[in-house]
Formats: structure tokens, sequence, C-alpha cells
């Protein structure tokens, strides 16, 4: 709306421009694009420098309350009151949630999460993948349970324990990847050293070493040049791998399902697909192995060899 | 020491905290941040979190904690990002620098700031000051000052000029 008393030493533009009565396209009719870029910084800068609003402090007062903690809670009640918030925290996050004391993370298909354990230990965990700890022994015993694929940066301090079906991982402080699906098993180390044991054997792994087993045989030890799992960058590789642990991971980052009926899924897979493009993804896979695919009407991708 | 581990459970005390640090606390987390919806978020969760542990955290060592929850709670809020990929679209959106909304603020541009206000007119001064740093709006101020919401306005608008030949480009 144009204001016809408006001469030129009654311009009053900038302050309603400030008090949001003009917008900034009809302040562009006034000052040059530098001149609004200044006065937007201006705007922000003493929104900063004014003192906090009682707005604010009402918004605190109110997520007090919504607590339902009006007085503050007494020294004995705080173990409590912090599980209780935790839980609603950790229950909001809705990746989260207390069993018997026991703490357990999932992740869905195609997700990573970084999470920090309670010695600031932190894991990333691969889609698929589920984690569980003690909480309640945690000082005593640091031992998680792992199903899928997960990376650890623990923390110095007493032994570290990863439990899973197909073997237990115990570190004393490093970097390093675990992969566990079925009766397939990977540990690599990045840093620091591993003890990777079963029930037959126990190995120690340096940094760059990896041991892959298969149902339970050493399939492959070796080295890896790689400063950290190349899953973290977003793509999944592969050295020697039968293909149904290939497949397995395609299905769960892409949430797919394959039917392998027509094809030899123990042919052996070296290579990888990244985690953002499924059609590139699966092809770079399928050139390789000379499988063809394509959807059926249930969406599952059927698999052919080549003609 | 149980007196003073008491005195933060103490709305008024509690209040007057709020009032001594969260200006710059909301400048530290701006700072990180870039962004004010996110930084009056995590204001907020830092002072929520200061009451729940109001009778464990000493008093001389409050600023100390409020800080450092603060920054926890941005941490968090950073790893908690690579989760929700849809909200990191959104904030990736308001934060891209790519983006005409983004600003990029430094510190120094709030002490240039600070010092073109204490340069103002005075009654330009008053008039910026009431309603940037109080929020009080032109028709409050003009109320205030016994003069029209016009010349309210008119004192702005040259306050606001003042300060862009002041400071400059920047």
């Amino acid at each position: 709306m144009e204001k016809t008393n408006l001469n030129n030493d009654q311009e009053v533009y900038l302050a309603q421009w400030m008090a949001g009565e003009i917008t900034d396209a009809e302040l562009s009719k006034h000052v040059s694009e530098e001149d609004i870029a200044f006065y937007r910084k201006l705007k922000l800068g003493t929104e900063l420098l004014s003192p906090p609003s009682e707005d604010s402090f009402a918004a605190i007062q109110d997520r007090i309350h919504s607590k339902g903690k009006v007085k503050p809670i007494r020294r004995k009640n705080i173990r409590l009151a912090m599980a209780i918030a935790a839980s609603l925290l950790l229950f909001l996050a809705s990746y989260f949630y207390f069993e018997n004391g026991t703490t357990t993370i999932s992740t869905s298909f195609s997700e990573q999460i970084t999470i920090a354990l309670l010695d600031e230990s932190e894991v990333i965990l691969n889609a698929k993948t589920q984690l569980s700890y003690d909480e309640g022994n945690w000082d005593a015993n640091r031992e998680v349970r792992l199903d899928g694929e997960a990376y650890f940066k623990v923390e110095k301090g007493s032994a570290f324990t990863v439990m899973t079906n197909n073997g237990s991982v115990k570190v004393l402080g490093t970097q390093f990847n675990v992969k566990t699906t079925l009766d397939y098993f990977e540990v690599t180390c990045y840093e620091g050293m591993v003890e990777v044991r079963n029930q037959d054997e126990a190995r120690v792994l340096l940094p760059g070493m990896t041991v892959r087993r298969i149902n339970g045989f050493a399939v492959e030890e070796g080295r890896s040049a790689q400063g950290r799992p190349s899953w973290l960058q977003g793509e999944s590789s592969f050295k020697s791998v039968p293909l149904n642990y290939v497949l397995n991971e395609l299905e769960k980052q892409y949430s797919l399902t394959f039917d392998t009926k027509a094809i030899d899924d123990s042919a052996r897979f070296t290579g990888s697909f990244g985690h953002n493009n499924q059609e590139v993804a699966l092809s770079t896979v399928f050139n390789a192995m000379r499988i063809a695919y394509s959807y059926n009407d249930q969406n599952v991708v059927v698999l052919r060899p080549y003609e | 020491m149980l007196k003073e581990l008491e005195k933060i459970c103490k709305p008024a005390v509690f209040e007057t905290i709020f009032k001594t640090h969260s200006r710059d606390l909301k400048q530290f987390l701006f700072f990180k941040t870039q962004d004010l919806d996110l930084t009056e978020d995590i204001l907020q969760e830092a002072f929520v979190k200061l009451w729940e542990n109001c009778d464990r955290v000493s008093y001389s060592k409050v600023k100390g904690y409020l800080f450092t929850s603060a920054n926890h709670i941005f941490l968090n809020w950073i790893k908690h990002r690579k989760v929700k990929r849809n909200f990191e679209k959104n904030s990736i959106a308001k934060n891209n620098p790519e983006s005409p909304e983004f600003i990029l603020l430094e510190k120094e541009f709030l002490q240039k700031i600070e010092q073109a206000i204490a340069d103002l007119p005075e009654t330009q001064r008053e008039v910026f000051l009431m309603n940037r740093m109080e929020k009080k709006k032109y028709a409050e101020i003009s109320q205030i000052l016994g003069i029209s919401v016009k010349a309210v306005e008119k004192r702005m608008h040259l306050a606001l000029k003042t300060m862009r030949e002041k400071i400059g480009n920047v």
C-alpha cells in the first residue's frame, strides 16, 4: 500500500521495514541490495545484543513445568528423576527404549546414527543394526551386544567387549569396525589393538588388519589401507565376498527384497556401491556380476543371469 | 556450602541468573549455530537443565555450567541432525550460505553496532534502543516520549540511515 503523504524528507521506509510493515521487495525500491543486506545484518545483530525477552523466560518456565517438576527435585530422587528425564528424551528420539536396565538402539533401512556411550565412547551404527548394553553395570563391565555393523571409537579405560552371535571382540581403547549378520562376521582394526575371539580361537588384530569369517570359517585375513570404513562415507565395499552378503547389504541400505532363485548367490563380488542412488548401486553390482535385474509387481528385484 | 547450593533453586535467583547470563549465552550459541531459532531452543534447554540440577550446581560455577551444557546440547543436536535427514534438509536450507536468507554475522559486527549506537544523536538513540533492545512498538514509544508515531518512525529511519553510513560496507 502506497502512502501518499510520504515525501522525501518524511521518508520512514527503514523504520517501517524494521517493524515488518513493509517487505524486502518494497524496501528494495528505495535502497540497494547491499543496503538491504546491511540492514538485515543490523536487525539480526540488535537481536543478539538485546537482552533476552520475557517470552524466552516464560518458555523456559513452561518447559520446566511441562516436565512435571514444578519444584526442584530433591537430591535423593535425582537418579530417578534423571532416569525419567533421560527416558523421556530418548523416547522422543525414538531410537531408544529401556528394558530391565538394558538400553537398545537400532537403526532402520538406509539409516546411520552416531551415539555416545556412557563413557563418551562413540559408536556409529550402519543401517539395520541393533546395539544394546546394560547401563546399570557399565562402569564394571563395558560390554555391548551387536547385530549388524558398527564402527567403534572406544575411550581408554577398562576392557571393552563387543559380543556378537559370531564371537566377541575385546579392546582397550581403540577404533574398529564390526560387522555381524547371520553367519557373516568381519572385524577391522583401525587404531590400537583388538582381540577377536570365538569358541575355537582368539586372534589379535593390529591397525589395518581385517579378519572375516563366514559360517565360522576364516575366509580372509588381510590388510586394508583405508583409515576408516568406507560406509561412513556412504559407500559399502566388498572384497571377494559371496554375493548373498552383498545382497543383504543392499537390502539394508535400500529397503529392497531380492529374488535370487535364478542366480548363483555364492559367486564372489569385489567392489563397492554408494548409498545415495539405488539404480546406480544396483547396476554397479549386477553389471559386474553379469546379472540382469528387473522389478516385479510386488516391487521385488528379480535377478537373472545374462542371456 | 549447603546454603549456596540451595540458592539457584529459588525462582527469584534463577530468574536473576537468566537475566545475567542469557544474553552472553545467546551470542555464544548464535556464533556456533548462525541460526536464531536453534539458538533460542538450545538456550531454553540449557536453562531447563540448570533448573533440574539446581541443587547440584554451585552458584559460583553457574556460568560455566550453562555454557558447557549448552555446548553439549549443540553437539548432540549436530549428531542428531545426521539422523534426522528431513530436519537436516530444512536447516541446511536455512543455514546454506548460498541461500539469500543466509547472513553471516561476526562478533566484530556486534561491536561495530554497539559503537554506532553510542555515536547516535540522543533523540535517535533513545528511539532505537527502545525499539530494538526493549522491543517496544513505535506506538508505545510515541506515548512514552509524548511525540507522534510519525516522529518516532522518522527518528528510527534516521538512526538506521546514520548507522548505515557509520558502519559502511560489511
